[in-house]
This record gives C-alpha cells, sequence and structure tokens, in this order.
C-alpha cells in the first residue's frame, strides 16, 4: 500500500501535467510577486535605481530584469512559450547569482540559486498538458 | 529551434530522469549546506537553542527539523524512500511558513515557500531512474 513512497514512477500519485503545472505556477507566481512587479512599478514610477552586473548600465539592466521577472514570467504561469521564458528567467538568475556571489553575500544568494535551479527544471521538463502551448499544438492553432 | 522552445513535450531536451536528478540532488544539497548541517551539529554538541513553532518544546522541534533537513536531504541525494522524504521534507517546511514565518514580509517568506514548492514537486514526481529506489527495486 505504501509502495508509492520508493516508486520512481513519475505518475504514480497524480498525472504529470499536475505536477508540472504547479511547479511552474508556484515559481513564477511568487517570482512575478516578489520580484517582477515592483520591478514593474519602479519602472512606470522612473526609479531606475539598480546595479550593473553586466556592464549595459543600470537602466538597460532594470529594463531587462524588469522584463525577464514579470513579462515571462507570467508567460510561464500562462504556458505560452513556457520553455523560452524559463530560458531568459534562467539567464536572469544565473547573471543575479554571479553578481551576489562576487559581491560575497551568500545568504541573499539562496533564493536566487533556487529559482535559478526551478527555471532550469521548468525548462527541461516542460509545461505540461495543462498549458497554453498544449492547447495550442492539439487544437492547431498557429503561432 | 523556435518549435522545440514552444514543445509542451517532457523530454524535449534532456531524458526525464536527468532533469529529475538535478532538482533533487541541487536542492537537497542547498538544503544541507545551508539549514541542516549547522541543525544536525546543534543536535551532537547539544546546543538546543531553537524556536517552538507547534508546541513541543524546543528540544523536540530542533531534533525533528535536524532529522528532516539533514538527515531526509540525505536520503533524497542518493534517492532512496525519496517521496517519504520528500513528504517529512514537506511538512517541515510547511511548519516553517505556516508557524514561523507568516506575518513576515514575502522577501522573508520567500524561500521557505521556494523549499516548500521544491519538494512538493519531489514528492510528486518521484525520483527518476537514476537513483537507490530504482536501483533497488
Amino acid at each position: 500500500m505504501l509502495r508509492f513512497l520508493y516508486s520512481t514512477r513519475i505518475r504514480i500519485l497524480v498525472d504529470t501535467g499536475i505536477s508540472l503545472f504547479i511547479l511552474r505556477t508556484f515559481a513564477a507566481g511568487f517570482m512575478f510577486f516578489g520580484h517582477g512587479f515592483g520591478k514593474v512599478m519602479g519602472l512606470y514610477f522612473g526609479h531606475y535605481q539598480f546595479v550593473d552586473p553586466i556592464g549595459v548600465g543600470p537602466e538597460a539592466s532594470f529594463i531587462l530584469a524588469a522584463l525577464a521577472e514579470s513579462v515571462f514570467a507570467l508567460f510561464i504561469i500562462f504556458g505560452f512559450l513556457s520553455r523560452l521564458s524559463a530560458l531568459v528567467l534562467t539567464v536572469n538568475m544565473a547573471v543575479a547569482c554571479t553578481y551576489l556571489y562576487f559581491n560575497q553575500m551568500l545568504g541573499d544568494m539562496e533564493p536566487a540559486l533556487l529559482y535559478l535551479l526551478l527555471f532550469t527544471s521548468i525548462f527541461m521538463l516542460g509545461p505540461g498538458k495543462y498549458s497554453v502551448d498544449y492547447y495550442f499544438r492539439k487544437n492547431g492553432i498557429p503561432r | 529551434m523556435l518549435q522545440r522552445l514552444k514543445s509542451s513535450n517532457l523530454r524535449e531536451f534532456v531524458n526525464t530522469s536527468f532533469s529529475l536528478l538535478i532538482l533533487r540532488v541541487f536542492t537537497s544539497f542547498f538544503m544541507l549546506y545551508g539549514h541542516g548541517w549547522g541543525k544536525l551539529m546543534n543536535v551532537l554538541t547539544g546546543n538546543f537553542q531553537f524556536g517552538d513553532p507547534i508546541g513541543l518544546g524546543p528540544e523536540i522541534s530542533l531534533i525533528l527539523a535536524a532529522f528532516a533537513e539533514g538527515i531526509c536531504t540525505l536520503f533524497i541525494i542518493a534517492g532512496f524512500y525519496t517521496r517519504a522524504a520528500a513528504l517529512v521534507l514537506m511538512i517541515n517546511m510547511s511548519v516553517a511558513f505556516l508557524f514561523v514565518h507568516i506575518s513576515d514580509p514575502f522577501g522573508r517568506m520567500e524561500m521557505a515557500l521556494l523549499y516548500l514548492v521544491i519538494f512538493t514537486s519531489i514528492f510528486l514526481l518521484g525520483p527518476g531512474k537514476h537513483s537507490l529506489d530504482a536501483k533497488l527495486k
């Protein structure tokens, strides 16, 4: 009865689509709620106070980070172009990790590392069945 | 290339077992390195200063947290009884979220929530083929 505790089958508890939906929605939702929304509001009100990790200037860095963490996080929530959006967010979080690492703030680095890991997993595993990508492909809607 | 990025197939780029291995090993290592190891050392050296979130007393709370974050993460890394260990860690992180960080701002709650999401995913998806569970079957 408790065989599922050591089973390696991927669908033994719930369907894979539901697992991936939970992973995707919560990770991108926390990203949007905790980081992306504040950055978009900062962009809207013109607060361009930001760091310059890759040498393109603080304004461009801020715009890129706001774009990745709001628009692409929303894409991941709905499952629209999930793998592309997860790739963008992986690059974003990799830059954040590198920058934080070089500034020796290891306590701040852990959420960045976890986000990096989450978006890498979303990139590798894909959006699953309950996503706009799957709906479009199933119904033959060209994108 | 863009067609592949739009795909919703599970095995489009890498094998599913390999993705699950990466998710499992890295998360558990961060958990062990950042939280579990210090708690295990505190238990072993007898330094029982800890919060008391669910009314069991600080000693039992610390021992339970050290068991979850120090022993069960090792189980998840090895892939031995992965779903059971992930369930223990889910309960641990739920307590951390619901009883310790519930009135904090989102920035301090975030890490417990992220760990909760990741361990829920490990619980639901399982360990994959590259694990002790698969070897011992």
